[in-house]
Parts: structure tokens; sequence; C-alpha cells
């Protein structure tokens, strides 16, 4: 099939205009977890007492759902980004309260809800749509003030962290709280302002170390190793040790007989293990493109809140694997993050996906036209009109 | 407004993104110089922690008996293993493990320790308790535990030939273990964790085994015999409530069931068994309308085929019904009720009976029936008194049963069986094994009857006797026999039939100086029979009240 330009349907348009390097990075990314997948995710299955090969199915299964998702969320224009993105943050956090005070709990946590038989987290999927509302609540807060944007921006983003303590997921909370102040700081509010989110991250860190036996010993054991059983950490970063540059080689690995999260949180260690720390670092580098990718195509994006919505999203998935690397490799406590595309696990995939789509949406080109502004409303004595 | 939203981006905007990035780019930069500080210093990072293996070992359902005792189970110890990469000093280990356990070799400890590139070598697993502490408390690094489940059977040798055995990984080899694993299936597990499944329940009562076992350990002391085996089956389902063959095996001993000198006699060996063979002949007289109990045969003179003689131990001298054919245990009559009825319908009969096809137990296939090159006249004759078709005990045990409870066919079975008994096929008429219990009783009560000894009082015991000569280098040898009583209890509604088989008995007291069936069998069987019909709830009656 040939597209052209003068073709002015929906798929033509969309391949014109799609970043199509950044969209091949993306693809790559899930094609790698769908190899590691096979090597690290057998093992686990055994050990569980599943067919070897149960988790490797359904990653396979959640990849592919995985790219029509992306691809069908790609299509979309910014403003049908940010109404569908406002229907499944406030599901979500619907969804999240109802968790909080009904959900079942597992392993000490109540993150999960389950339909037909699959568990599922609806943290997971809010927070790419919390990251758009939020970048739509500070460009706004930027651009008008006529509405309160900039406390709803606040107000949201602390609702939403707060569901998450209560979990209690505190990992997730850091992340999102991270890409918070991050939009905060681009949405040019004042530099003073922007300095104070430092404190108060420091504050609500202190106040988790306080209120949660886990995240205390988890920190109390990664400033002191001796102080308490480190094993997992220990034995990831191990593994990198084992594998070497070039690593033992694919299914050569033993880290994924012993770790129970081989296959999710200690992916990158089997990685590290089997394909050694260049296959790693590769795998660094091709987070590191998307990134940088997103951030050069709002380089000159007149939008404020595509700009921000782009980084935030970019930031989110990044960020994410940049966390799980970093507890892999023994430069941050443990904690429940997965490797965004490439970890097990049905709503994590689909989140990254449906983050990868949105991202996809709003770097593609658009003429000129379509960013000027509708005229605002503006609440009126007769009524609302345009003004 | 509108001019200023199509606008690039303010310098100061683009600055505070440039920060972001630039703050992402030092933590990637973090991730990544950590990555190569692991990755290149490699296995020398000195934080080198054992490494755990990809060994893993099985849990397994326990099995209990009838009423829920535990024959086998898992239990959690700790298995021992080194790493050579870590072991500072293999002589210093090698000697001080093999002072603390002994029977470990310290020159092949060595040798194993000398492999550095190896990660991971077993040094002995399920050790107990005590001997962990022990190498524990050595302090040498290098060494580690893993928890894992090790078999255990705290009834030891009472059970061996039925559970069997499993092998170091927990996988069954032998016995019912085996046909666990062939059919229930196990689950992986990495450590010492029990199993989900429920256990498997055994049809076999643990006190009717120790006094079977007892017994028969008795019955081997006083007529100096090389084995003896028994069972005890629920004559309407097949359950085993019993069944032991001595010498017994131990299942803690690794290896035990390859002992060539303690076989299962009752499922993995074939003999001839002699006149309890016997019950067979006259059922199939019975059944096929050939005779009555009362029909007289003429069996004063040997019955000739050729340079082959058919005779009696003791000549009866009068022709005799087919009642005292049984009770006096006539070769010649049994041999004359056989030819009456001639090969085909023997071999149509054997067949219905089960006899003829190999049969198979949970403990795996039953010996297949060992039958004559050539089945025909004299072949025939000789059958009918239990020579020339060698059979594995129990496979007989099914078919008496049979003969007993009206006519069903039962599959013999080490398990718990649920539901209604009486579902198997009926292969006989109910007249025919009403005959035969008749019989059978009377060969005990009757006062020159050959199982008089087996009466057991209150009970109602009934059986047949046979002595079968075994086979030697170029003939059967006279001195050596399997004795053997096939019988059940209670006569008037048999619940249990019982299968007693002495081999290569001696005289012994009580005896004479013969060893018959009568003399030695008998005697056992009706002592199991005490021991036993109490423990399974059997009714005692018509026992006169002491005074």
């Amino acid at each position: 099939m040939m597209l052209t330009r003068a073709d002015r349907s929906v798929l033509a348009d969309w391949w014109f205009t799609v970043d199509r390097q950044l969209l091949s990075a993306l693809l790559l990314l899930i094609a790698v977890g769908c190899i590691v997948s096979l090597a690290a995710s057998p093992a686990v299955a055994v050990k569980k007492g599943l067919s070897p090969f149960h988790f490797a199915e359904r990653h396979f299964l959640f990849a592919l759902v995985g790219v029509v998702v992306m691809l069908a969320a790609s299509t979309l224009d910014p403003r049908q980004i940010r109404r569908v993105s406002l229907i499944l943050l406030l599901g979500a956090l619907a969804l999240l309260v109802w968790i909080a005070l009904a959900g079942p709990e597992i392993k000490g946590a109540r993150r999960w809800i389950y339909v037909a038989g699959h568990s599922f987290q609806p943290s997971e999927l809010g927070k790419p749509a919390l990251v758009v509302i939020l970048s739509w609540l500070f460009a706004e807060a930027a651009r008008r003030t006529d509405v309160p944007a900039l406390p709803l921006a606040i107000g949201v983003g602390a609702l939403f962290a707060g569901l998450l303590v209560v979990q209690p997921d505190v990992g997730q909370t850091m992340l999102v709280a991270s890409v918070w102040a991050a939009l905060f700081l681009l949405s040019g509010q004042p530099l003073r302002y922007a300095l104070m989110t430092v404190p108060v991250g420091v504050g609500v860190l202190a106040g988790a170390y306080i209120a949660f036996d886990h995240v205390r010993g988890r920190i109390n054991r990664f400033i002191d190793p001796s102080s308490g059983d480190n094993y997992q950490i220990e034995r990831a970063a191990q593994s990198f040790a084992e594998g070497g540059l070039m690593g033992r080689g694919p299914g050569e690995g033993t880290i994924k007989t012993v770790l129970p999260d081989a296959h999710t949180d200690f992916i990158f260690a089997v990685i590290g293990e089997e394909f050694g720390v260049v296959a790693c670092l590769a795998l660094m580098a091709i987070y590191g493109y998307v990134a940088w990718r997103a951030c050069r195509q709002v380089w000159h994006e007149p939008d404020d809140f595509v700009r921000l919505a782009v980084v935030g999203l970019a930031l989110l998935l990044v960020l994410q694997a940049l966390i799980n690397m970093g507890v892999n490799v023994g430069l941050l406590p443990a904690k429940g993050m997965t490797l965004p595309f490439i970890s097990a696990g049905g709503s994590s995939n689909l989140a990254s996906s449906l983050t990868a789509g949105m991202l996809l949406a709003l770097t593609r080109r658009r003429p000129a036209l379509s960013r000027i502004p509708r005229p605002q409303l503006r609440p009126t004595t007769d009524g609302i009109v345009a003004r | 407004m509108t001019g200023a939203a199509l606008a690039p981006p303010a310098a100061s905007v683009r600055l505070r993104l440039l920060a972001v990035v630039l703050a992402l780019g030092l933590a990637m930069a973090a991730v990544a110089g950590q990555l190569l500080r692991l990755g290149v210093s490699g296995g020398a990072s000195g934080r080198v922690a054992s490494l755990e293996t990809v060994v893993r070992t099985f849990a397994r359902p326990d099995i209990v008996d009838r009423r829920g005792r535990i024959l086998a189970t898992d239990v959690a110890a700790n298995s021992l293993y080194a790493d050579p990469a870590v072991v500072l000093d293999r002589d210093e280990v090698a000697e001080k493990l093999s002072r603390v356990l002994p029977g470990l070799e310290a020159t092949e400890l060595r040798a194993l320790l000398a492999d550095r590139n190896r990660r991971f070598v077993w040094i002995r697993r399920g050790l107990s308790p005590r001997e962990a502490q022990r190498v524990h408390d050595l302090g040498l690094p290098g060494l580690s535990f893993r928890r894992e489940p090790k078999r255990v059977y705290p009834v030891g040798a009472l059970v061996g030939h039925i559970v069997g055995q499993v092998n170091p990984d927990n996988r069954g080899i032998a016995g019912l273990e085996r046909h666990i694993d062939e059919t229930a299936g196990l689950e992986a597990v990495s450590g010492a964790s029990p199993p989900l499944s429920g256990p498997i329940r055994l049809a076999l009562d643990l006190g009717a085994q120790h006094a079977v076992a007892d017994e028969l350990r008795l019955a081997m002391q006083r007529y100096s015999a090389t084995g003896a085996s028994a069972v005890v089956m629920d004559a309407r389902t097949g359950e085993i409530v019993a069944a032991a063959s001595l010498p017994q095996i131990d299942p803690n001993v690794a290896g035990a069931h390859l002992d060539p000198a303690r076989p299962d006699r009752l499922q993995s060996g074939v003999y001839e068994l002699g006149s309890i063979l016997k019950a067979l002949t006259v059922a199939m007289s019975l059944e096929d309308g050939l005779a009555t109990l009362d029909k007289t045969y003429d069996v004063t003179k040997p019955l000739t085929f050729g340079r082959h003689q058919i005779r009696d131990l003791h000549p009866p001298g009068r022709p005799l019904t087919v009642r005292d054919i049984f009770l006096q245990s006539s070769n010649v009559g049994a041999a004359m009720l056989g030819l009456e009825a001639g090969t085909s319908r023997q071999l149509v009969f054997f067949a219905r009976m089960g006899l003829l096809e190999p049969i198979r137990t949970e403990l795996g296939p039953v010996a297949p029936p060992l039958l004559p090159e050539r089945w025909d006249g004299i072949e025939t004759a000789t059958i009918s008194y239990g020579h020339g078709l060698a059979l594995a005990p129990l496979q007989f045990a099914a078919a008496a049963a049979i003969l007993v409870n009206g006519g069903r066919r039962v599959a013999p079975t080490y398990l718990r069986r649920d539901g209604e008994p009486g579902q198997g096929e009926v292969v006989l008429k109910p007249e025919t094994s009403a005959a035969i219990r008749e019989l059978m009783r009377l060969n005990v009560t009757m006062a020159h009857g050959t199982g008089r000894r087996a009466e057991v009082a209150g009970y109602r015991v009934g059986g047949k006797t046979g002595t079968a000569e075994m086979p030697g280098v170029g003939g059967y040898r006279e001195k050596s026999v399997i004795s053997s009583f096939v019988g059940a209890f209670p006569m008037d509604e048999p619940r249990y039939l019982v299968l007693v088989s002495l081999f290569e008995p001696q005289s012994g007291e009580g005896t004479s100086g013969g060893i018959t069936a009568g003399l030695n069998a008998a005697p056992v069987t009706g002592a199991i029979v005490t021991r036993i019909a109490p423990v399974l709830g059997i009714l005692p009656r018509g026992i006169p009240v002491a005074p």
C-alpha cells in the first residue's frame, strides 16, 4: 500500500504527521519486552506451579492489545486526548476511592480490583490521564485568571497522590509527585514556588518514613545493608556482576529461579545476567531516546498544554524506568515499580501503551491553523456566550 | 492573546525544559555508571553471596491409612550444599565435615570442592536437625543449607512394600509413591512448603496390618520359613486392608526396594499355589452344571498320562463325592472334574475369574500369570489341582473373592474406595458361591477337615488349604513347598478374604514333622483372624460367656 500526501484519510493523515522515529523506539521497547519475557518468566511460572509459558503468553497478548491501544490513541487530536483523559481520570479516581474503602487486600496492599478473573490496577491507567489533566490545568493557570486552575491542579494531584499513599504505594506516589513538580516548573510558575516543591517532597518522604513500617525498613536497609534482609536487592545487583558485559547467554541466568518478582520488578537484573550490561545500556538508551525525542519535539511547540503534556508523559515513562533500573542496580531502596513495556503485568503494559499512544498523538505535526485557540467561554448575565 | 499562543515558548521556559532534561540525563548517567561498575568488576566484587540453585524438589501429599493415621509425610529438612568459589580451605572443610557427618568421604568431598567454576554442589541432603546444627556450628564459609521437604515413613517397614520409595528429589520411584507421581501430580517447590493437595487415603488399616505382619513374623520363626505373605482383602470391594510380604523393606532406607532378597511376593512374583485352586475347579463344575456336591467320582486309581501319573497322597480307597474331593483335597478327584469339563471350558472359566489376563494395582503391574506352553489334557488335569499355572497371590486372591462374595468381580486396590460395594460384574451364580462357602466352612469345622486349625471361636472362618511343591532344577522339590490357606470370614456373609502363604516352611512345633498347609498356614490364618477381626469391627457370635 502506498500512501500519498494527497490522500486525506485518517490513516494517511496519521502516517505523514506521526513522529515515526518515536513510534519506532516505542515499538522496539514492546518487542524487547516480548523477547525478555520468554527468558525471564518461565522459571517464575514453573515455581508458581503454572505452565512454563503462562506469563510469556499473557505478555504477548497484552503487547498485542497494547500496540492496538497505542495506535488508536495516537490518532486522537489534543482536544480528544483531554476528553479521554478526563473520563479516565474520573473513573480511576472513583475506583481508587472504592478500593481504599472496600477493595481486596493482597500482600498487605489494596491496589487491585478483579474483573472477570483478571486483576487490574486502576492507578496505572489513571497516571497518564492525570498527567494530561494536570498539564491542561497548568496551561490554563498560566493563560487565564478567571478559573482556579492552579488550586485545582494542586488539589487533583494531592488527591491522586493521597489515594496512592493509602494503598499504600509509596513508589508510585513518588513518581506522580516528581512528574507533578516537573510540570509545575515547566508551566512557567515563579521559580521560588517551584523550588518550594523540594522541601514539600522531603517532608512527605519523611512522613512516609515515619508512617509506614515497610518504607522505614526498606530505607533503613538501603542506608545500612547489614541492618536487615536485603536479599532481593543484593541478589539483583550481583546478577549484573555475574552477567558481565556480554551476559551469560539467554536462558542461562539463575536469578529468575530465586527472586519471586524476577518477571516484574527485577526483570532488569535478569536482562543484566543473561544479556549483559551492554544490552542493559542499550535498553536505557532507548528510554533516553524517547525522552530526548519528546523534549525536542516540544522545543518549538507554542501550545502550553501540548508542551507540558508531552514532557509529562515522557517523564512518566522514563522516570518510572529509571527508578526501576535504579532499584535493580542497588542505587535506590526497593519499591514495587515495573519497567514499562518490559515487565510482566497487564495493567502496567496497557498503561504504558496508553501513555505512549498519547505521547504519539500530541507529538504529531499539526497545521498552524488548528493551534489557534478557540474563543474562550465567559459567563455573562444573560447566559453563556462567546466573547 | 491569539498571537501569544502561537509564539514559540519563551526563553525562560526553554531553560527550565533544559534543566529537566539535564536532571534526567544525570540520573541516567548515575544508573549507567553503576551498571558499568557492577558489570566490569565482574565476579570479583567481593559481595558474592552463595549462589542458589536451579535444583528443585517436590512437595508430596501425605499417605494415610483408612483411619487417617500417617504412613508417609513430608518434613522440612536442611540439605547441605557448598559453593566451591567461596570455600576458603577445602582441606579444612573436607576434614571437619567428614568428622561431624559420618559416612562422608573426605577425599570425595575434596574432589567435589576442587572445581572452583561450579557454584553449587550438594554435600548431603535431608540432614537431621542435630546434624545441621553441628555443621552450622563449624562456621565454615561457603557452606549453606536449603530447606527441602524430606519424605519420612513413621511406621517404617510395616508398610514398606506398599508405600514404596522416593528419590532424593522427592519423586516417587516405587510403590504408591510412584503411583502418586503418575496420577495426582506433584508441585515443584523450591524450599520446604506443605503440599496443597489433601492426603492419599489408603484402604489399609494400620492395626490389622501390624497384626498380620506380626503373625507372619512369628510364623516364619516357628516354621523356619524363608518368606511369608498375607493379604486381607474386602471381599466385596477389593480394598486391601492389610498386605504384608516378609522379609519387609524399610522405606526410610534409600534403595531398599531394589533388594532382590525382599520382593513383594504378593504382587511381583508368580507361584504355583497348589490345592487352593481346587476351590476354582469345584466351582467350575458346579457353575457349568456338570456336577452337584453329591455326585460321586471313582478316585481310587491314579490317573495315567503317558509316563506321568496323578496320584493322591493318601488314596481314599472309595469313590468320593464332589464335597469329599474338596474336603479331602483329592488330586485325582480334582483332575477328573477338570478333565470332565475339558480344556476349553477351563480356559473360559479361568478367564472369567480374571486369572489369565495381567492385572495391575496402584503399586504397578502385577506379575502376569505364567501359563503353560501347551494347555491341553494333562495340563488341564494338573491345573485343576493347582500345578502348571503360576499366579501372583494377589491375583488369585481377587479370584477367590469372587468365589465367596456371591459372584461379583473385584479389582484389588490399595486405595480407599468410596461408594457402595458390589458394583462389579457378576461372573458366578450366587448358588455356586454359596456352595463354595459351605464347603470352605465345612473344611474348617469338620473334625478331620484340613483347615480345622484355622477355626477361631465366634468368627466363622472357612477356607481351603494348599501345599505346593516348588519347582527346582529338573523337577519338583519335595521338601520345598509353598503352603497356603485361602479363607474368608465370617463365612455366613464373608466380609474379608484372607490369603496366607508360607514359603519353604520346615516342620516346627505342633506340626509333628509335617510341612503341609493344614499344619502351618491354617493356624497362622486362625491367629491372624483372631487379632484382626476385632480391629476390623467384625462381631463375634456364639462364644460361650466365661463363668
